[in-house]
């Protein structure tokens, strides 16, 4: 069996946390999930965390999902992250490609699916 | 025989000192400067004069006593010039005295005789006379070196007054060529503030284009943020409970539709006036 994951959500909006919290947990993504509404408080956490697995979102005040991946890059941090972002534009999509730890790039709402696509995608990866 | 030998040898080797002058000659002037040098050691003269006439100028020399006059109007031709001018026949004859202007009535002639010559060129008209009295005798026989000063005189007069043409010309053209260049950088202002004008218009659209795509890539998520959390929260409520249904999803939905609300009239204000800009400023350019 595959060993179990612990996830960090990152998204300004508590109600976005709220709801990929339950499909992680009815997908049986993950075991673990931490969730944070601050990315300035998440990035201080991710190395007490260790989490496997950071799901990001992109338009945050202050420090933004490009930001924070500069941080983490910045920190020699090479945690997996997915993207989750309620954008369409395809410049973010392209942007993403220049981080080589952005594993995947999900366009919200997220639902089982694309969390049970994700969890094969890291399998047939790893 | 002897002696007309020498004459002539004489007045040849004077000729060519008077050619060799003239090519240094370079203004109707110093022609005439030149000419009052030498012609004294060709033939005998008291006074020596030549006229030359084109379609529309009148230039010539008196040389007396070492002094040279210079005319150049139609009021200095003389009377038997215009005979002359005329009936194109040489004479010689007596001097009469009122025949004569001013500047040679103090000559003192001892039964003075004035010559004159009539000599056509396909540019010229040309009238010769001379004066000649006992004392200084003017000899037919000398009217063949009188003829071939007039030709080198007449020669280097029209050399002189083509090269001056030549060079009026030239100054036309260097106007010309002036004014031409002067125009270029007029043009080559206007092309370049031209390109100013493209250019900066090009910045502009730009600039533009960059805020449009901007506002794009906002309202893309600005708009759909909630929207996502709508839709979210109804993936989600099969899992559930009835409380947290009516406890947190009800009113989460609300906000979030709200928030939608709110960016929907904030987008269609920045719409209509970002058009507005556009249109005013385009409007000005005119």
């Amino acid at each position: 069996m595959n060993k179990p994951l612990k996830v960090m959500l990152v998204d300004d909006q508590k109600m976005a946390n709220f709801i990929n919290k339950k499909l992680i947990e009815v997908t049986d993504f993950a075991h673990n999930i931490v969730d944070y509404t601050l990315p300035e408080a998440a990035l201080l956490d991710v190395e007490a965390q260790k989490p496997d697995i950071i799901f990001l979102d992109l338009n945050m005040p202050i420090i933004d999902g490009w930001t924070f991946l500069d941080n983490l890059q910045e920190n020699k941090n090479s945690t997996q992250v997915v993207i989750v972002t309620s954008s369409t534009s395809s410049i973010d999509k392209e942007k993403a490609q220049n981080y080589t730890q952005v594993v995947d790039f999900l366009i919200k709402p997220l639902n089982r699916n694309t969390i049970l696509s994700l969890k094969n995608k890291l399998k047939t990866a790893s | 025989m002897n002696l007309a030998g020498a004459k002539y040898r004489i007045t040849y080797e004077a000729f060519s000192k008077f050619s060799g002058s003239l090519g240094k000659v370079d203004s109707i002037e110093m022609l005439g400067e030149i000419t009052n040098r030498h012609l004294k050691y060709l033939f005998n003269f008291r006074a020596f004069r030549i006229l030359l006439l084109d379609k529309d100028s009148i230039s010539g020399y008196t040389f007396s006593k070492g002094k040279i006059y210079a005319h150049n109007n139609s009021e200095n031709i003389l009377d038997y010039e215009k005979e002359l001018l005329e009936k194109h026949t040489p004479f010689s004859e007596p001097v009469k005295p009122d025949s004569l202007p001013e500047y040679l009535s103090e000559l003192d002639l001892q039964n003075g005789v004035l010559w004159g010559w009539y000599i056509s060129y396909p540019d010229y008209r040309i009238c010769v006379s001379l004066l000649s009295d006992d004392n200084v005798k003017f000899n037919h026989t000398d009217s063949d070196i009188m003829h071939m000063l007039v030709d080198s005189i007449t020669s280097k007069y029209r050399q002189i007054c083509l090269s001056e043409e030549l060079k009026c010309k030239n100054e036309t053209l260097q106007d010309a060529i002036a004014q031409i260049e002067l125009k270029n950088r007029e043009i080559e202002a206007i092309n370049s503030n031209q390109q100013n004008v493209i250019n900066n218009r090009t910045e502009e659209l730009l600039n533009k284009n960059k805020k449009l795509l901007d506002l794009s890539r906002l309202n893309s998520h600005n708009l759909r943020e909630p929207l996502t959390r709508i839709l979210g929260l109804i993936e989600v409520a099969d899992h559930l409970d009835n409380s947290e249904l009516k406890e947190t999803m009800l009113p989460e939905i609300k906000i979030s539709a709200l928030e939608l609300d709110t960016i929907f009239r904030k987008v269609v204000q920045q719409s209509e006036e970002e058009a507005k800009i556009t249109i005013n400023k385009d409007g000005g350019y005119e």
